[in-house]
Order: structure tokens, then C-alpha cells, then sequence
């Protein structure tokens, strides 16, 4: 059977499993972590809850088995993904950066570099190795296709020092959750996107490094204090003369560290698409209980008026479209090597900015004590309201990185429908920030010439 | 060491029990069937004893349908292979019937313990690990809360509770524990686990014996009324919260 939603009895062992653990052991921290003032000890109440997560396999779930991790699938990591943001999504936050860190150096890194660092992810007796993916800057990431004199986005370096073969790191960067670790010194591997030719643009001159605990110049300069999502931490970092070995740059991003920023944030994109799910859906069953329980005033519960229904009916529909084009993107890098550069873009900006609506549905539906403390709908709309904005940006990144495959050539509109390989290029990128250096826009001839090739038009 | 685990599947202990018109058995169809809770005690406590004394532990159940979930979860805690016996889905038990086809499996499995719920929440009558003691003939400990190897006789240490008293056995192998909750508290199956439950053996055998007479016939089953229906707690909050948190002792051997 080609399409079939059933899970599987692992799925479903997976999904009770990962269950159990978020309402037993993440739910009971989650309302005070939540409210703890410093951003930092609201992250440091999560660390026992890191812990059984670690134990059961849930922060390194996605290290395949023959690296000695559990192998879990795409559509592994929607079904455990959205226990734990329906419980809280910070702390699902924490987990999916793992990922995001660690992605690239299986997707890229060299055999020995793999068994080196994702050996020392498995097997950590302290049970709390986390690892950092640092990315974002503080004037932005976006548009990180730009050369000197003028370069954008990426503006932290790494200079190769030939007689030490090493590279030495400088600048400032922001919005890189676990990196600070648990004690604020640092995780135990951050994955450094730096700028490694000065002389190119993004899209030849950035290149992925290993930053391990302990490195000399690695600055924590303050923690973000945030509206929602506050189980989960990011510093303001700053490289001082860092200095890596050169056996620290991911063997593959070499100067391709666009690519894996991209890849990167394809692969997170249905994970974000579920923790929205996961929100919709902490948000809807609250709403359903009130609507059965509340009378407001009135005879009968509110449930009973028309307008309550049709509400409700409008939420559920939404959240269901989401969860599935959520699992649409995953099922379909779980069949072409996580690539899927227009659909998990699809599934995460669609399901993080319904999530936004939806909540705000919830709201309505509910009335003024939905923005009491009291009620779980206020943190549902403070977790959500990141969902558009985080994990590469809906409008500077995502969209943009849609944009950019629709305008190539190669662009196959049916080829999600058909599960067909969409090729990612680097002119794919989407369009610049700056004038003149737009990507080739189609002659539109070569389109239509595509399109007939395929049959479509 | 050997350890055999009894597992019964149970319908969902969240769901409604139905009886239609003069049926002596519940409705079963659209409820779902879960591990019955006490055996996940057995289970855990056998995981506990094969990790501390080696060995291994084998899953035992009676299927009258389908146990693959309850197998299957068995398995991802941490069980290291299964036996089914298969029955036929018409067939009625009693206590001295499911042991009888029990020991006659038993006979081949050759366990140094057997570890089973105290009780299956469905049935609720607790006789079948005493009976397959007695038909067996071996020592037999039952609402344990706690086991351990004792290895200075060879033999089995466990903690048992009563009403009134709390009592430490020693019993020779092979023996049989009935375990209530106490120290087990069942683990979450890991995802290594549950990816690698798949692979595990899982055999399956007819019983070599007739299905057993029924020494106790049901002649009548309805659903009990209701009578725990809301109820509220007058007076001062504190004083209310320990009203409840008596009820809920009272009335919750499972989860507390």
C-alpha cells in the first residue's frame, strides 16, 4: 500500500513511550520552568527531564543504527516530536537542535569524524551531552549569498593558519539554542557555521565546523530572554580568536556550508510543522473540554450553540491538514536522504502560522479566561507565536528557499504528488538582498519546454 | 536463570465495561486490549532479577485472538523472546483451566521462576498463580513487592504484603511470584528497544492437552452500578484534600 497513515506497532510503542514520558516526567516541570524569570535556570530545570530523554533514546533518536544510534525515521521523529510540544515545545526545542547540529556532519562528515563525535553523543554516562547548532548572527542569516566588500548574513570568520592547520573563528553570533550547555560554558559540541572565504559569497565561501566544550574562545555573553518557548535556552555568543583543527571542518560543507544550513532547516522543517501540530493540538483539546463543561451562564454547556461547534470544527480541520503535510514532508525525506527542500519549507511555514490562528481561535472560543494564567491557552499563544518566526524564518528563509525552486528550471510542480526527486542547486537559494546578484530567473520558455516534457501543461 | 513471565491482555482499563441482555461475557469488540497492569509488574521484576542475576526472560501468554500488541510491548520492555499458546477464540477459562494451560506449557519452558500479575483486572479473581503452584508443586509467593536473588541458598528472596503485616520469604526454585506494584515500577521501553523488539523470537505452540472442564460456571454478569458517582467533599480545602487523597487510597491499588 503506497498511502497508508496506520502506524506501525514500533510507531505505536514510540508514540505511547514518548506519551508516558512527556506527562510524566516533562509536564510537572513545565509550568514552573515556564514561569522561572532567568531564562537560564528555566533551561536548567529541564535537565532531569534531558536526562530520562537521553536514557530512553529520544535526544539522539535520529543517529542512524549503524553509527549506534536507535535509527529513527522521519516519520519516527513526527510521532515522538509531537508528544512532547503537545506537552511543551521549548523542551522539544532542545532535542530537535541536536539534530539540527548533528545532521550535517552525518550527512556530510567524514567516517572518522562521524564515529568520533556521534560515538561521544551515544555514549555519555552524565546522560546530558547536548549539542549546539550555531548558525544565526545577530544581523541576520538570510541572506547569506553575498561576497565582499559587502558581505550579509554570515559575518563570522574562520581564517586557515597554515602553519598550525588550524582554523581561527571570530565574530558574534545569536539564536544558537543548547549552545551554552547546561552550565553556560558551552555544549558539549557546537556546529559552527563560519565564513571560510571572505572573497566569495554564501554560496561558496561558508563551511561547517565542530566546536567542542572547552575550546579556548568561546564566549558566552548573555542569554535571550524570551516571550515563549522558555524551557529552551540561546546565548549571545562571541568567538575570540577561536582556534579549531583544521580536522574540525566538516569534511563535505567545505565551502557548501550553504547547503548545509539549507539541508539543515529542510530536514527541521516538518519537526517544527509538528510542534505546532502538538501546540493546535494541547490548545483544541482544552477548548473541546471547555466547551463541554462551560455553561456561561446559560442552561447548557456552550458546546451546544452553534457558533462553538463551528469553531471547533474549524480548528480540528486545520490541525489535521497540518499534521499531515507535516508527515507528507518527513515521509518524504525518509525517501530521498532527507532532501525535500520545497516541502519541509511547505510544512513548516503552513502549520507554524495556523498554529497562530488556530490558538487565537481557541482564544476567541473561550473568552477573557483564556488569557488568564491560570488556563493553558496564554503559553499555547506565547509558544506559538515563535513557530512563523523560528528554525529559519517563514518569511527570510523559507519562503524565500521556495521561491527559489519554483523559479528554477528544473521546478516540477507535481513532484510531491508524484514523489518524484526534486534536485536541490545552490541557485536555489532564492533571491539575494542585495540588487545584482538575483539568482537566473527562468526564461520562462525553458519552463514551458519543462512543463511539456512533463506532460503537465 | 530462567524467568518465565505470565502475561494476560485485558481490555483497556480506561474503557467502560457493556454486558448486553443476559451475556456472560462483556462486550469486547471496539475496546481496545492492553498488557493487564499487574503483569507489567511481573515483567519489570523479572527484567530487574535477569539484570542483577543473568538469564533470561520469556514472555507466556494464551491467545484466544490476536496478542501481537501485548507480545509486541512485552518484547520492547525488555523481554528476551515470546510464547504463545494458542486457543480457540470460542474457548471459555476459569482460573483452573488458563493455569492448567499454562503448566502445560510450562512444562517445556523449564523456568526457575515464574512471575505473574497478582491479578488480571478483568477477572480480578487472583487464583491462577496459586494453581499453577499447586498443579506444579512448587513454592508459591504471592502480592511481592519486592524480589531479589538470594545467592547464598540458591534461591529467591521476596517481600510480600499483606492487609496487616509485611513478610520476607525465601523460596526454593522453581517457584512462583504474584507481584503487586511495590518496587517495580515498570520501565518505558527505550527506543533501541522498540526498534529492536521486531527481531526478537516469538514461537507458537497448540496446547497439548483439551481445553479443561470449567470447574466454575458464570451464570449471570452485569454491569456494576455506578454507585462511586460524584460525590462532593464539603469543608475546608485542607481538609477536603485529605478526604480525597483517603478515597483515592482506598479505592487504587494500582496506582498508588
Amino acid at each position: 500500500m503506497a498511502i497508508d497513515f496506520t502506524l506501525s506497532r514500533e510507531q505505536k510503542a514510540l508514540q505511547q513511550t514518548v506519551r508516558d514520558f512527556s506527562l510524566n516526567v516533562l509536564k510537572p516541570i513545565v509550568k514552573a520552568a515556564d514561569a522561572c524569570p532567568d531564562p537560564m535556570k528555566g533551561f536548567q530545570m529541564t535537565k532531569e527531564a534531558y536526562k530520562k530523554a537521553y536514557e530512553l533514546g529520544v535526544a539522539f533518536s535520529f543517529i542512524p543504527k549503524q553509527y549506534g544510534g536507535p535509527g529513527a525515521s522521519n516519520i519516527d521523529l513526527q510521532i515522538a516530536s509531537e508528544e512532547i510540544c503537545a506537552v511543551d515545545p521549548g523542551f522539544g526545542c532542545t532535542l530537535l537542535v541536536n539534530g539540527l547540529g548533528l545532521m550535517p556532519l552525518i550527512w556530510w562528515g567524514s567516517e572518522e569524524q562521524k564515529k568520533k563525535w556521534l560515538t561521544k553523543a551515544l555514549n555519555d554516562p552524565r546522560k546530558e551531552f547536548i549539542v549546539g547548532w550555531v548558525v544565526s548572527e545577530p544581523e541576520g542569516t538570510a541572506g547569506f549569498d553575498n561576497a565582499a566588500p559587502h558581505p550579509v548574513g554570515i559575518q563570522v570568520t574562520a581564517d586557515y593558519d597554515a602553519k598550525t592547520d588550524e582554523y581561527v573563528i571570530n565574530g558574534r553570533k545569536m539564536w544558537n539554542s543548547n549552545a551554552c550547555g547546561w552550565d553556560g560554558k558551552g555544549a558539549d559540541l557546537n556546529i559552527v557555521v563560519a565564513r571560510t572565504d571572505k572573497s566569495k559569497g554564501g554560496k561558496e565561501g561558508l563551511s561547517v565546523f565542530v566546536v567542542e566544550r572547552g575550546t579556548p574562545g568561546f564566549i558566552v555573553e548573555g542569554i535571550t530572554d524570551k516571550l515563549g518557548h522558555r524551557l529552551t535556552v540561546q546565548p549571545r555568543l562571541r568567538f575570540d580568536n577561536l582556534r579549531v583543527p583544521a580536522a574540525n571542518l566538516i569534511e563535505g560543507t567545505k565551502n557548501n556550508g550553504d547547503l548545509a544550513i539549507t539541508k539543515a532547516f529542510t530536514w527541521s522543517g516538518p519537526v517544527a510543522g509538528i510542534a505546532a501540530v502538538g501546540v493546535m493540538r494541547t490548545a483544541f483539546e482544552f477548548a473541546l473540554e471547555w466547551s463541554k463543561t462551560f455553561r456561561a451562564g446559560g442552561n447548557v454547556p456552550i458546546i451546544n450553540h452553534q457558533n462553538v461547534g463551528y469553531l471547533l470544527t474549524n480548528m480540528k480541520m486545520k490541525i489535521e491538514a497540518a499534521r499531515y503535510l507535516s508527515w507528507r514532508g518527513a515521509a518524504y525525506m525518509d525517501s530521498f536522504d532527507c532532501e525535500g527542500q520545497e516541502v519541509g519549507a511547505l510544512a513548516k511555514i503552513y502549520a507554524g502560522e495556523l498554529a497562530v490562528d488556530v490558538i487565537n481561535e481557541a482564544m476567541r472560543l473561550v473568552g477573557i479566561n483564556s488569557y488568564l494564567k491560570d488556563y493553558p491557552l496564554e503559553k499555547c499563544m506565547r509558544d506559538a507565536l515563535c513557530f512563523p518566526i523560528y528554525d529559519a524564518g517563514n518569511m527570510g528563509m523559507q519562503r524565500r528557499r521556495v521561491h527559489g525552486i519554483m523559479m528554477h528550471d528544473t521546478y516540477n510542480p507535481m513532484s510531491l504528488a508524484m514523489n518524484l526527486k526534486q534536485t536541490f542547486f545552490k541557485e536555489m537559494h532564492g533571491i539575494s538582498t542585495e540588487s545584482g546578484h538575483d539568482v537566473k530567473a527562468t526564461d520562462g520558455k525553458s519552463t514551458a519546454k519543462r512543463l511539456k516534457e512533463l506532460s503537465l501543461n | 536463570m530462567r524467568i518465565v513471565v505470565c502475561m494476560k491482555q485485558v481490555p483497556d482499563t480506561a474503557s467502560r465495561l457493556e454486558v448486553r441482555g443476559g451475556a456472560l461475557q462483556p462486550v469486547r469488540s471496539g475496546v481496545e486490549g492492553v498488557v493487564n497492569p499487574f503483569d507489567e509488574f511481573a515483567l519489570e521484576a523479572a527484567l530487574q532479577l535477569r539484570d542483577e542475576a543473568g538469564g533470561e526472560v520469556i514472555l507466556l501468554t494464551l491467545a484466544a485472538g490476536s496478542v501481537e500488541e501485548t507480545i509486541f510491548h512485552g518484547l520492547a520492555m525488555g523481554a528476551d523472546s515470546a510464547h504463545v499458546v494458542t486457543i480457540p477464540e470460542n474457548a471459555t477459562l476459569d482460573a483452573h483451566a488458563t493455569a492448567s494451560l499454562l503448566v502445560d506449557a510450562l512444562k517445556t519452558l523449564n523456568a526457575d521462576v515464574i512471575c505473574c500479575g497478582e491479578r488480571a483486572v478483568d477477572g480480578e479473581a487472583a487464583q491462577v498463580p496459586s494453581a499453577i503452584g499447586e498443579l506444579m508443586g512448587l513454592a508459591v509467593a504471592t502480592g511481592v513487592e519486592h524480589m531479589q536473588p538470594d545467592r547464598e541458598c540458591g534461591a529467591l528472596a521476596v517481600r510480600c504484603r499483606t492487609d496487616s503485616a509485611v513478610e520476607l520469604r525465601v523460596l526454593s526454585l522453581p517457584c512462583v511470584c504474584s507481584f503487586i506494584r511495590g518496587d517495580h515500577v515498570p520501565r518505558y521501553p527505550s527506543l533501541d528497544a522498540i526498534f529492536d523488539a521486531g527481531a526478537k523470537s516469538v514461537t507458537e505452540s497448540a496446547p497439548t492437552m483439551a481445553i479443561p472442564e470449567l470447574l466454575l460456571h458464570r451464570i449471570a454478569l452485569s454491569a456494576q452500578e455506578d454507585e462511586r458517582a460524584a460525590e462532593k467533599i464539603e469543608g475546608e480545602v485542607s481538609d477536603a484534600v485529605d478526604v480525597l487523597l483517603a478515597r483515592i487510597a482506598e479505592r487504587t491499588d494500582v496506582l498508588v
